[in-house]
Order: C-alpha cells, then sequence, then structure tokens
C-alpha cells in the first residue's frame, strides 16, 4: 500500500488523532465558541452554523470500544453505534458540547438523546422529528420541526438566525457536497487516486472542525492528488454498504486483502454529502434545508418507498463498476436489517456480489470477519479474471 | 423472495384449532362472555378473509394501529396482520417454519417476533394474498415502518404507508395525519374501485368513541379492589380494539367485557382466586407464554391492576364533519402510542398509572428484540423507584417467539421477585 503523500489529505487526517475533542473544536472553544451536537444527517449543519455555532457530530470511537457502561443504560438491543457514542458520552468525552440536536430517524437515535438528557443533563436537547415518507406533506410537517429549532438555538444561545445567513451556510455546506463529489468521480478512475479508508479519514474530519477552515484544506487536497499522479491497484472494485460507518480501519484492513474500496452507501459517506441543497432551491432556506434532507437522491434505509434508495444503489454500483459490496449490518440496526433485502438480490441479478456481514459498530477486520471478507475479495478478483 | 404459490391449508387449519379452543373453553367451565366473544371475533375475522379471498373480492392486511375504521367506510374485509400471524405460527407450533423462512429472506432474529412473523408466514404462502397492504411507523417503530416493504415484495401486492408523526400535540401534526389519512382513501379507493362511503365511516368512528369510552371506564375499573380483571382479558382487548375499532361486534365485545368487570367490582369480587400481588403490568406480556399469566394468577396469587398501554386511552369527542381528522386526533390519544414515542410522555403515562391504582410493584415485560423499550428498561425501573417508591423487574422476553426466553426461567425470576415484595411488606409491617 505505498503511496505518494499528499499534504493537505494528511493535515486533514490529523484532526481525527484528538477525536473526539478535536484540536480545531478545542481552538474554536477556547476563543469562545459553542458547540452543538448532533448524530445523524437528518439535522441540517446549516442552521447550527447559522447561528454561528459549531456543528459537531457525534460519533463512536471508529475503533472497537467497550461499551459496557452503556449497556447498563441502554441495553444490548440497542445498536453498538448508539452505545458507542454514549459510551464516551458518559466517560466525559462529549463534555464540550454545548448542546445535542437529536432526531427520531431511528428508534437508536432518538432514544440515545432522551437517556443522554435524563442520566447526564445536557445543557439543551432536542428531538427533531423526521418523517420516513418522501413527499410534499412530510417535507413541510419536517420544515416546521426545523423552524423549532432554529427558534430554539436562537433562544438557549441568544443569537439571531435569519435568512442571509441561513443562505450563506447553505452555500458552504454545498461547498463541500461539491467537493466531495469531485473526489467520489475520480475515484471512478480505473486506478483511483484515494484509498476508501482515507476517504474516510477526510469525511470524519469534516464533521469535527470550522467549516471555512476545512473546505480549503480540501479543496487542495483533491488538487494535490490530481497532480500526485497516484494511481492505486487492486485485486477487485468494492462498494462499502451500511447504516453508519465512520471506522477507516475496517476499510483500510479491507484494502490490505487486496480490495479498492471506490465507493460507499453510509450516511457518514456518500449520503453525507450526496444531494446538493441547491438542487432543492425554494424561495425558504428552511424549505430547502427540508426537501434537500427528504430528498429522493441518496435516502437513509429508513426511508419510505424504498425505490429511490434502491435505484441509487444499483445506479452506484454500476456507475463505479464495483465487482461486490460488503454490506456491514449492524446487529440491532433494524432500518438496515429491513432494507437490505429490499436490493439485494436485485443486485446480485446484476451479477454484482454482496457479502452480508453482520458486525458490530468498530469492529476490525480481524479473525472470522477477515476471513469472510477475505474470501470474498479472493471470489471476486477470480470473478475479475 | 416472490412467492409464486399460495397453499392455504395452513390458514385453515388455525380456523378449526380456534374453532376447538373455544369450544374446549366453553365445556371445561364457566367461561365469561368477553372471553367468549373474543375467539369468536377471531375465528369471524378469519372467515371473512376466507370468504374474501375465495370469492375474488378484495381485502387489506393492514398493521397494527392502522385505524380499522378506515376499512369499515370502505366496506372491505380487513386483517390486522402482526398478532394474527402471531396466533398462527402459535397455533401451528410452526416457529421453526415460520422464523427460517423470515432468515432465509435475510431478516434476522434481531428483529422483533411481531414483523419477522407475518414475513415468514407470506414467505411460506400462508396467508391469502389481500388487494394492498396499509401499514404504519407507530410512530417510532423502525421495525413496523419498514417490514411491509419486504411483505410487499413477497406478495407482489402495492402498498401504503401512513407516516405518524411524533408531535401528535401540534396542530400540524394532526394536519399531517388527516393528511395521510386522506391519501390512505385514495390507496383503498384504487385497490378495490370503490368510493369511500363517508356515512359509513362517520358511524364507524361514532362507535369507536362508544368503544373508546368503554375502555376508558375499564381502566378505572381494573384498579378496584380486588382486581376484577383476569391478566388475558388485556391482550383480548387490545386485539379486539386494533381489529373491530368501529364495528358494532367490537361495541359488544366492550360492552360485555365492561359489564363483567362492573358486575365483579360491584360485589366486591376480584377475578384472581387468592389476591395476593397487586401489581402493575409494562408493555405486552410473551403473547406465546399466555399460560404464564394463569400461573400467575392462580399459583402466585398475582393480579395485574394497572396495565397502561392497554387501557389508558384519552379521551374523545369526534368532529361529524370532518371524520379523518377526527380519527387522527384520536390516534394520537391510543396509550400505546406512548410506548414508541418521546421518552417522557410513556414516562409520565406509567407513573400516573402506577399512583392511582396503589400497584406495589411492576413487572416490564421487555420484549428484548425491541429498541424502544430496550433503551427505556433501566430508566423505567429508576423513575417508577424515584417518583412512585416501587420496584421493577424487567423480564426479558420475546413477544411471539418463545426460544429466547424459557419459560422456566422466566417463573423463577418473578417468584425471586415476589419473594422479595413479600420480605419488603412484611418489614414494613413490623415497622410500623
Amino acid at each position: 500500500m505505498e503511496t505518494k503523500t499528499v499534504g493537505a489529505l494528511e493535515e486533514i487526517i490529523k484532526v481525527n488523532a484528538s477525536f473526539p475533542y478535536t484540536e480545531p473544536a478545542r481552538a474554536w472553544k477556547e476563543k469562545g465558541g459553542k458547540a452543538v451536537g448532533f448524530n445523524c444527517i437528518f439535522i441540517p449543519e446549516e442552521l447550527i452554523h447559522a447561528a454561528g455555532l459549531l456543528p459537531y457530530r457525534v460519533t463512536g470511537n471508529d475503533k472497537e470500544l467497550a461499551v459496557d457502561n452503556a449497556n447498563v443504560y441502554l441495553y444490548t438491543s440497542t445498536c453498538s453505534y448508539i452505545r458507542s457514542c454514549f459510551e464516551l458520552a458518559l466517560g466525559g468525552q462529549y463534555d464540550f458540547l454545548d448542546a445535542y440536536l437529536s432526531t427520531s430517524a431511528c428508534e437508536g437515535v432518538q432514544r440515545l438523546g432522551e437517556i443522554w438528557s435524563a442520566y447526564l443533563k445536557i445543557p439543551m436537547l432536542m428531538t427533531v422529528d423526521v418523517p420516513r415518507k418522501i413527499n410534499d406533506r412530510c417535507k413541510d410537517y419536517y420544515r416546521g420541526d426545523l423552524e423549532l429549532v432554529k427558534k430554539r438555538l436562537e433562544e438557549h444561545f441568544e443569537v439571531k438566525i435569519n435568512d442571509e445567513k441561513l443562505w450563506e451556510s447553505i452555500k458552504l455546506y454545498d461547498e463541500t457536497r461539491a467537493l466531495f463529489r469531485e473526489l467520489y468521480e475520480m475515484r471512478k478512475a480505473e486506478q483511483p487516486p484515494i484509498y476508501g479508508s482515507e476517504v474516510m479519514e477526510l469525511l470524519n474530519a469534516a464533521v469535527r472542525m470550522p467549516r471555512e477552515e476545512y473546505n480549503p484544506l480540501l479543496r487542495k487536497a483533491i488538487q494535490e492528488l490530481k497532480d500526485s499522479g497516484r494511481a492505486l491497484t487492486g485485486k477487485t472494485r468494492v462498494m462499502v454498504s451500511s447504516s453508519v460507518l465512520n471506522n477507516a480501519e475496517f476499510i483500510r484492513g479491507v484494502e490490505k486483502l487486496g480490495a479498492l474500496v471506490v465507493t460507499d452507501d453510509v450516511c457518514t459517506g456518500a449520503r453525507y454529502f450526496w444531494e446538493p441543497a441547491s438542487e432543492n432551491m425554494a424561495d425558504d432556506p428552511l424549505q430547502v434545508l427540508a426537501n434537500r434532507a427528504l430528498g429522493t437522491g441518496f435516502p437513509c434505509p429508513r426511508t419510505n418507498p424504498p425505490t429511490h434508495r434502491t435505484e441509487r444503489i444499483l445506479k452506484m454500483a454500476e456507475d463505479w463498476r464495483v465487482n461486490g459490496v460488503i454490506a456491514l449490518t449492524m446487529r440491532n440496526c433494524a432500518p438496515y436489517v429491513l432494507d437490505l433485502p429490499m436490493w439485494k438480490e436485485k443486485l446480485e441479478q446484476r451479477g454484482v456480489s454482496v457479502l452480508d456481514l453482520d458486525i458490530e459498530y468498530g469492529a476490525s477486520v480481524s479473525g472470522p470477519v477477515r476471513i469472510r471478507v477475505e474470501a470474498f475479495v479472493e471470489m471476486l478478483s477470480m470473478q475479475a479474471w | 423472495m416472490k412467492v409464486t404459490e399460495i397453499d392455504l391449508t395452513a390458514y385453515d387449519k388455525c380456523i378449526v384449532a380456534l374453532e376447538k379452543i373455544r369450544e374446549h373453553r366453553m365445556s371445561t367451565g364457566p367461561i365469561v362472555k368477553g372471553e367468549e366473544l373474543y375467539y369468536t371475533l377471531l375465528i369471524q375475522l378469519f372467515r371473512e378473509v376466507r370468504q374474501a379471498w375465495d370469492e375474488g373480492k378484495p381485502f387489506f392486511l393492514y398493521e397494527m394501529s392502522v385505524p380499522a375504521e378506515l376499512f369499515v367506510g370502505m366496506g372491505v374485509p380487513a386483517m390486522e396482520y402482526d398478532m394474527i400471524c402471531g396466533s398462527m405460527t402459535t397455533l401451528l407450533r410452526a416457529h421453526e417454519a415460520v422464523y427460517g423462512a423470515a432468515l432465509k429472506i435475510g431478516v434476522r432474529e434481531e428483529i422483533c417476533s411481531a414483523q419477522r412473523t407475518p414475513i415468514g408466514i407470506l414467505a411460506k404462502g400462508w396467508f391469502p394474498k389481500p388487494a394492498g397492504i396499509v401499514y404504519t411507523n407507530l410512530d417510532q417503530c423502525d421495525n413496523c415502518a419498514q417490514s411491509a416493504n419486504i411483505l410487499g415484495e413477497i406478495y407482489d401486492v402495492p402498498t401504503y404507508f401512513l407516516n405518524r408523526p411524533m408531535r401528535w400535540w401540534s396542530e400540524r401534526g394532526v394536519k399531517m395525519m388527516t393528511g395521510e389519512f386522506e391519501d390512505a382513501v385514495a390507496f383503498l379507493e384504487e385497490r378495490t374501485g370503490r368510493k369511500m362511503d363517508w356515512n359509513k365511516l362517520k358511524e364507524a368512528i361514532a362507535i369507536s368513541v362508544e368503544q373508546v369510552k368503554l375502555i376508558r371506564e375499564i381502566h378505572e375499573l381494573i384498579m378496584a379492589k380486588p382486581c376484577p380483571v383476569r391478566a388475558r382479558a388485556a391482550s383480548f382487548a387490545h386485539w379486539i380494539r386494533w381489529s373491530y375499532a368501529g364495528r358494532q361486534e367490537g361495541l359488544d365485545y366492550f360492552r360485555a367485557f365492561r359489564d363483567e368487570v362492573k358486575a365483579l367490582a360491584d360485589q366486591g369480587k376480584g377475578a384472581v382466586p387468592n389476591e395476593r400481588f397487586r401489581l402493575m403490568s409494562l408493555f405486552t406480556p410473551p403473547q406465546n407464554q399466555m399460560k404464564m399469566l394463569d400461573w400467575l394468577e392462580h399459583d402466585k396469587g398475582v393480579a395485574l391492576v394497572a396495565e397502561p398501554y392497554y387501557f389508558r386511552v384519552g379521551p374523545w369527542d369526534m368532529d361529524p364533519s370532518k371524520p379523518l381528522e377526527s380519527l387522527a386526533r384520536q390516534y394520537y390519544h391510543e396509550s400505546y402510542y406512548r410506548f414508541y414515542s418521546q421518552m417522557e410522555e410513556y414516562l409520565d403515562m406509567i407513573v400516573q398509572d402506577a399512583k392511582e391504582s396503589g400497584a406495589q410493584a411492576a413487572l416490564n415485560w421487555f420484549n428484548s428484540k425491541c429498541r424502544m423499550g430496550g433503551a427505556m428498561s433501566k430508566i423505567v425501573k429508576d423513575t417508577l423507584a424515584e417518583k412512585v417508591g416501587i420496584p421493577t423487574l424487567t423480564v426479558d422476553v420475546d413477544l411471539l417467539d418463545p426460544s429466547p426466553a424459557s419459560e422456566k426461567r422466566t417463573k423463577e425470576r418473578i417468584e425471586g421477585f415476589l419473594e422479595s415484595i413479600s420480605i419488603g411488606a412484611a418489614g414494613t409491617a413490623s415497622a410500623a
């Protein structure tokens, strides 16, 4: 896995080393800034940003983590992602957050916010109700909830969020989305210039530092990648799919076995940036945010109808010319378990193999997981021949 | 995934089995009217769907908590599928086959058995093919919200998803829900080629309003000393509400149930032979182990004096000029929704019920595949201890699948808990 060094890429990746209280987040707070946690892409970061606050994505650690303390509060039927988030919160590692915006996106996410608020007394918590259905009625309802968030942020932090600020934030976050789309386009190449694990590191850093600092770095990294002449090779091309995955180590493990991870279907990956707000224009910025979040571009597995999502996965597999999909089914993630059958067979009928891998959040490619992934990669590489 | 052959042998066997159970219950001892009606109505529903299928007429499958009044208004048979498929699996003792069929599609055991069961039953081709499936998120249940996508695929039938918002108290929520019902009506009309009979719907809602009044009465009566309600009755009533909302038969059932309970309460008689413990029952007891409830009553003298999930329904005043909006408002007041909604509301509800009933302790029937409940098991215990001063036993069971929890182990845990309550009560008495 020898590759040419890309300076900006290394600089961004460095941000993750101090997770969760990253150096940029610390610097922000030391200057008197406030940080608002969220852990679901149905919270529009623009709304937090327009209030002059730092949106910070709460996740579990991107490596295996014992969650014994969280088990006491959330029981093992809650997925390990949610329990990992709460384990860090219980350990005081998210104490730097000044508020937390939760959603009703799934059972685990909703209960995490409620339990967090009940036992750890975060200064401000609000749960945003996110409809599961994609239609105008649901978008309007969701827009109403965003209005409540706006009001609550204004009251709690004594700030004013006006339309002008919102439009500026939307523009800034759309810039990130456009840059990631550009980066993902580069991954379509026969010999892409960047590993999937590196991309995951870039995505992780995006939600852990001020966006004004991040975008120029990402732009620089993309330019450097273009100029570097890096051309990666692998035995086969793979897409990684899951509900949530920010574990760069896992992807690195897959890549060490000879596969090239060229794209993904995770909410911390392609689904995070896929649909630009600019494709959902309206006169009202909150409506734009609602339309984007409940758009048909690349929906979450929870979304109804499931057809938009299935079509996106099939199209993505085709466009990125993947030979196989590693579907990481995190135990107790009901939305993903119940969504997978909706597209798995269809993908296989098109000649794309799917490895249904039952794992816990933060798992590494070792032991039985390694054996299964290795066999899958070998099988795909033989098919490619 | 698609099923090509439908074989109703298993379905018909269930009708025969239910008839035998009803006969057995009636022949072995006095059966209360409510219980007899329960079995009669269960059989009737199976037959209505079978008849529609035989005659080539449309019928629908719908998920728990979808208002049955809509189908009454349309004049089409419809069957709630989560609990019916659970009953079928238990009657046929076909757990392994059914869950195996679901697993083959990729639906694993971590998914709630209430949703794995219909997937397995349909995958086996054991159910008549409906004209459509109407389902909902039951507020925030992931399993409910998505499992019908798979059902629709398996049987190749159209589905309609009714998106229920969480903020039930807001006018925005009512507006959204009303719109969702309007689209549901359009779906039913499109699938049947019929038009909604709005007068019939209004009549159905008027009947439903009366049912709710009776449930609220029963909710108060259940707290009488001694408790006049049998533990099994709550599950029966819940199923009748889901299946017969808006139907006269449902109203007759609730009236019979209320009359029996009231008669006992007026006479100062209890349904449990020797009432020793007055406990609160949270969520829902394992539907595959109803005999456990009999054991609790007969062997242990336990009366379940508070079952907020089933009975703590809010009041309902219908506006005849706005039937769908009325329905939207009422369904926000169904008690079981709170379990799947915002935690604070659920906790408030159980605290109120615990205080009003004077329950000595709580049994939290914790469905180990339920994420909404799992994440609340500790806070339920903490809240009842802190705000009401009563202990809670979290009983790990599965709603329909008997494999994760052995009856022996569950009984041992409950016995230990009851013993600790006795010791606690004796200690309090001697201290006094």
